[in-house]
């Protein structure tokens, strides 16, 4: 059985890295690429969106204070129209009730503060691709039992009462009931 | 005393009997006196039955019927006549004396007084009393039936004793007159007196219930003072009269420094009173011409300074606060990535430190990946100063919950507390507060850790907690090295240590206090340099929404205290 599905994508991780800061973006971009990313920036959070709409990036790391939209908005944003990337938010001093709000919302899967530990981020995006793999193939899992259910129907109505197993008072099947 | 009608008075006994008339007369000092021995006077020098003497009512205009001497007496009482009426008024008009030998068929008289009386009038004699030409009354002797009728001696005899009757009335009037208004002049003193001491203790307790001192001076000498005057000096008002106001109120010997009577304008002026201190302001007031008479009020300021000093001293605090979180903020970014640059290239360099040993040697190699640790290392400090100062200023949006004010201070305790050092724990307080337990038991960690650092090894801190009604307090003593009273007011601001650089940030009590700022607490911190320091912090039961909390400390909260 050879399905879309099955296949495991054989391309490195795609992260969007967005804050204002260029020296943020660039550090993260050297420190990521070693850990075999593919890592794209972006200094302007409008212009990230745009980029959205047509390259698809398994990972976004946004920050919060930027001009023109906050990282809250940002990740919302991506939220709606890309369920399935997953958000970190990269914050200075993050405020509790919003780090409270944007995670129970599910808007953000990860707050990191700054200065990050590179060695945590490492571990944070590890843990991140860990739970996007299962999501996939819960996925994946979940499309394979779909199928199946639709080619034993399919089954059933070529030869009816194929999918039905009769057993006898022992509990013994009996191949051929008729 | 019996006295023939022919044989009327005369010569020498005559003039005697005048004499006593006149003396008689004399003696008495009322009217109604002088009245009635005129009419007994006359009626028995004249040997007459009646005598009556008319007193003249000069506003009125009517002859009084006022005194008769005579069988008739009381009934003619009060009796009045006007001006012109009956012999009385025709003689009281014309000023002449009448005559009436035989009464018979004379018109003139009014017979309503014989009716009256009972009495038979047959002759009479009238004569007017004058003084200085003003008619004073007159004068009248009658006899009755069967009697010799009066002849013109008779009337020549009353003429003459006329004016000492006249004199008399008149004196007695006067004298009447003066008593009364003499009366009416005591009654108004008395009353006017009456006045003024109740306005005078109107005044006094007026300024009584002033709750501020109050004194009217010469100069510094006190003439007056208030109740509240006496309550500071701690003396009666009576023994403070006559004192010096800086001897009585301030306790000292010379004039207070910036005396509002020492300066030329009398300007109000602040001056330290027995740990108080009183706004004292001098009004001139110019009284019997003594240049130098003031009054001078104080009022008590002591509260309002305080309470302005903390204010300004919570503002001066919290805008530090606020520029070095801000400064903070700003510092993060480029700190972030300069770390994150770091880390990379110490990894890169690491790993690639075969290569570099071949290009350059060995020891290069090694010193790259040891500078950048370094590098790190410092950067690290940096990152842990950031975050103190941004808890500085960071809202108060701190999750809250009820906590109990001695765990966190034991926690506190145990946490810090190393070898060596003892410390000895009174936690009496039961309370719980709202606050975010860890951060206000770091405040109370910079504080012990403060503390250890100040004492000897076999010194011990103590600390102690208790309950207050609205608040619990928390003091950490020690008997270290304390702060010198030029480096008290600084030991809340970021950055200022007495410790080597390295050693700390500076930034531990100033974090404790804006935490418990956040809280709606209070720090305060008491300190001798070589004796040791006590740090107390007060939070209230109940925080406040607002961070800084607004005091509730009215203007006369210090009142009932007598220093």
């Amino acid at each position: 059985m050879t399905s879309e599905a099955l296949k495991k994508p054989p391309q490195p991780r795609r992260v969007l890295v967005v804050d204002d800061e260029e020296g943020v973006t660039s550090a993260l971009r050297r420190s990521l690429r070693r850990e075999g990313y593919d890592i794209s920036t972006s200094n302007d959070p409008k212009e990230a969106l745009t980029r959205l709409k047509t390259e698809t990036f398994d990972l976004v790391i946004s920050d919060h204070l930027m001009p023109g939209m906050t990282g809250t908005e940002f990740t919302k944003i991506c939220r709606d129209r890309y369920p399935d990337m997953i958000r970190l938010m990269l914050t200075g001093q993050p405020d509790t009730q919003m780090v409270i709000k944007a995670i129970n919302e599910g808007e953000v899967y990860r707050f990191v503060t700054k200065p990050w530990d590179d060695l945590e981020l490492k571990v944070t995006l590890f843990m991140a691709f860990e739970q996007l793999d299962l999501m996939r193939e819960n996925r994946r899992l979940l499309t394979l039992v779909r199928q199946q259910g639709a080619l034993i129907e399919k089954l059933e109505r070529d030869n009816p009462g194929i999918s039905t197993v009769m057993r006898d008072a022992s509990g013994a099947i009996l191949i051929d009931a008729t | 005393m019996t006295v023939s009608s022919n044989s009327p008075p005369q010569g020498d006994g005559g003039a005697t009997k005048r004499l006593t008339f006149a003396a008689t007369l004399a003696a008495e000092m009322g009217l109604p006196g002088v009245k009635r021995a005129a009419a007994d006077g006359v009626r028995v020098l004249l040997d007459a039955d009646g005598a009556t003497v008319f007193v003249w009512d000069t506003s009125r205009k009517k002859l009084v019927f006022d005194a008769v001497s005579g069988p008739a007496s009381a009934a003619l009482a009060e009796s009045e006549l006007d001006e012109g009426e009956g012999v009385a008024g025709t003689v009281a008009r014309d000023r002449q004396s009448i005559l009436k030998s035989d009464t018979t068929g004379c018109t003139q008289i009014d017979r309503s007084f014989d009716e009256k009386t009972g009495f038979q009038t047959a002759s009479l004699l009238a004569v007017p009393l004058v003084v200085v030409g003003e008619l004073v009354g007159v004068i009248e002797a009658v006899r009755s039936q069967g009697r010799d009728p009066f002849g013109q001696e008779d009337l020549q005899l009353l003429e003459e004793l006329a004016p000492f009757v006249a004199a008399a009335v008149q004196h007695a009037r006067l004298h009447a007159l003066q008593k009364r208004s003499n009366a009416e002049l005591e009654r108004r003193v008395a009353e006017r007196t009456s006045q003024i001491a109740r306005a005078k203790e109107e005044w006094e307790r007026t300024f009584d219930a002033i709750r501020d001192p109050i004194s009217l001076q010469d100069g510094f000498i006190i003439r007056r003072a208030n109740l509240e005057y006496a309550r500071r000096a701690g003396m009666r008002i009576q023994d403070i009269v006559g004192m010096k106001c800086h001897e009585v109120l301030a306790g000292r010997k010379e004039p207070c420094v910036g005396c509002p009577l020492q300066s030329s304008a009398m300007r109000a002026a602040e001056i330290p009173v027995k740990g108080h201190r009183l706004q004292a302001s001098a009004f001139p007031m110019a009284f019997e011409n003594k240049a130098w008479s003031a009054v001078l009020s104080y009022r008590d300021v002591t509260e309002q300074r305080n309470l302005e000093e903390r204010l300004k001293e919570t503002e001066r605090l919290v805008s530090i606060g606020q520029l070095a979180s801000g400064a903070a903020h700003e510092i993060n970014n480029p700190l972030a990535f300069l770390m994150s640059n770091v880390v990379t290239l110490r990894d890169e360099v690491a790993d690639t430190k075969d290569v570099i040993a071949k290009a350059r040697s060995q020891q290069d190699a090694d010193e790259w990946v040891d500078m950048l640790d370094d590098t790190l290392d410092g950067a690290r400090r940096i990152a842990d100063i950031v975050k103190h100062l941004q808890v500085l200023a960071s809202p108060g949006v701190i999750a809250r919950e009820r906590a109990l004010v001695n765990d966190m201070v034991g926690r506190a305790v145990t946490t810090v507390a190393g070898q060596g050092h003892r410390v000895v724990l009174e936690l009496k307080s039961t309370q719980t507060i709202e606050t975010s337990p860890l951060r206000l038991q770091q405040a109370f960690e910079h504080v012990v850790r403060n503390a250890k650092q100040a004492v000897d090894d076999d010194s011990a801190i103590l600390v102690s907690t208790r309950d207050e009604p609205d608040e619990v307090v928390v003091r950490i003593e020690d008997k270290g090295v304390g702060i010198p009273d030029d480096v008290l007011p600084h030991v809340f601001e970021p950055f200022f240590t007495t410790r080597s650089v390295g050693k700390g940030t500076g930034l531990g009590l100033t974090a404790t206090w804006g935490i418990v700022q956040q809280l709606g607490g209070r720090v305060t911190i008491e300190s001798t340099a070589g004796a040791g320091t006590t740090l107390e912090i007060r939070l209230p039961l109940v925080s406040p929404s607002s961070p800084v909390a607004t005091p509730k400390v009215g203007r006369y909260a210090s009142r009932g205290e007598l220093s």
